[in-house]
């Protein structure tokens, strides 16, 4: 059971570092969100790397934030093995999110989908990202059932 | 060096049918991607398996960045617990006995 849940490793309350910068190495569309359940955020989108983009990608992992900028909320993609294809993956929503899906319909609270590669930081325990592809703008997923 | 693709998925209650159909249906387009050799398909209660196999890594890969590999995946997705997981896979080694694993052509028409 579970299958994806294995790789989809997930992290709650990932702070906006400082430092996040941004890399325009690949364009995303046909974002979807839906929600399973009250804790599980079904997120599927097609990507496609820029020209000239090799792979491996150059970080750790790559994370999608799918409910920026109020859901400080991401879940680790497969590892990007083509260079364009379809990302699907199911992501639980930890408890001790920081948020609730009521504070998601605030205007302009949700939902904002991009990917961020995890940089390898050989000095700090702290995570930093980098925005690796554009933003989509989707509406909040409707309550499941 | 042959490539695979592995597909595996857990459909929901009552959809094995519908997926393994799905993925049937899809099999007449992929058959027709260039390099494409031959695709298993197994289940056991609700979780299924798809291994495609490829002549080359770069026939794979345009199999993979096509729109059928794309669509496949995509429509599977609401018919499983989780969405279907891939991976792909350099063939080391495969073995059939004596008469071949695959009926031969007997010399008939067609």
């Amino acid at each position: 059971m579970g299958l994806c849940l294995l790789f989809a490793s997930l992290f709650s309350a990932c702070t906006s570092s400082p430092q996040e910068t941004s890399k325009a190495l690949m364009k995303i569309d046909n974002v979807t969100l839906s929600r399973l359940d009250d804790r599980t955020l079904r997120v599927t989108l097609n990507y496609d790397l820029a020209a000239g983009v090799k792979l491996p990608l150059p970080y750790k992992s790559v994370l999608v934030f799918p409910l920026e900028p109020r859901g400080k909320f991401a879940g680790q993609v497969p590892t990007i093995e083509f260079s364009n294809g379809l990302i699907a993956l199911d992501l639980e929503i930890p408890a001790d999110a920081g948020f609730t899906w009521q504070d998601l319909t605030a205007k302009d609270a949700c939902c904002v989908v991009s990917l961020k590669g995890v940089k390898d930081v050989l000095s700090s325990n702290v995570p930093e990202y980098e925005r690796i592809s554009n933003s989509v703008t989707v509406p909040l997923p409707l309550s499941p059932g | 060096m042959y490539y695979c693709r592995v597909l595996e998925g857990i459909a929901k209650p009552g959809q094995l049918q519908t997926a393994l159909q799905l993925a049937q249906e899809r099999l007449e387009i992929i058959k027709k991607v260039s390099g494409f050799l031959f695709i298993q398909i197994m289940d056991t209660g609700d979780e299924f398996i798809a291994v495609s196999s490829w002549r080359n890594s770069r026939d794979l890969q345009a199999y993979a960045e096509s729109d059928i590999a794309r669509n496949l995946l995509k429509d599977l997705t609401p018919l499983c617990v989780a969405p279907p997981r891939v991976r792909t896979y350099e063939l080391r080694l495969m073995i059939e006995n004596d008469e071949g694993f695959f009926p031969s052509d007997e010399g008939g028409e067609g």
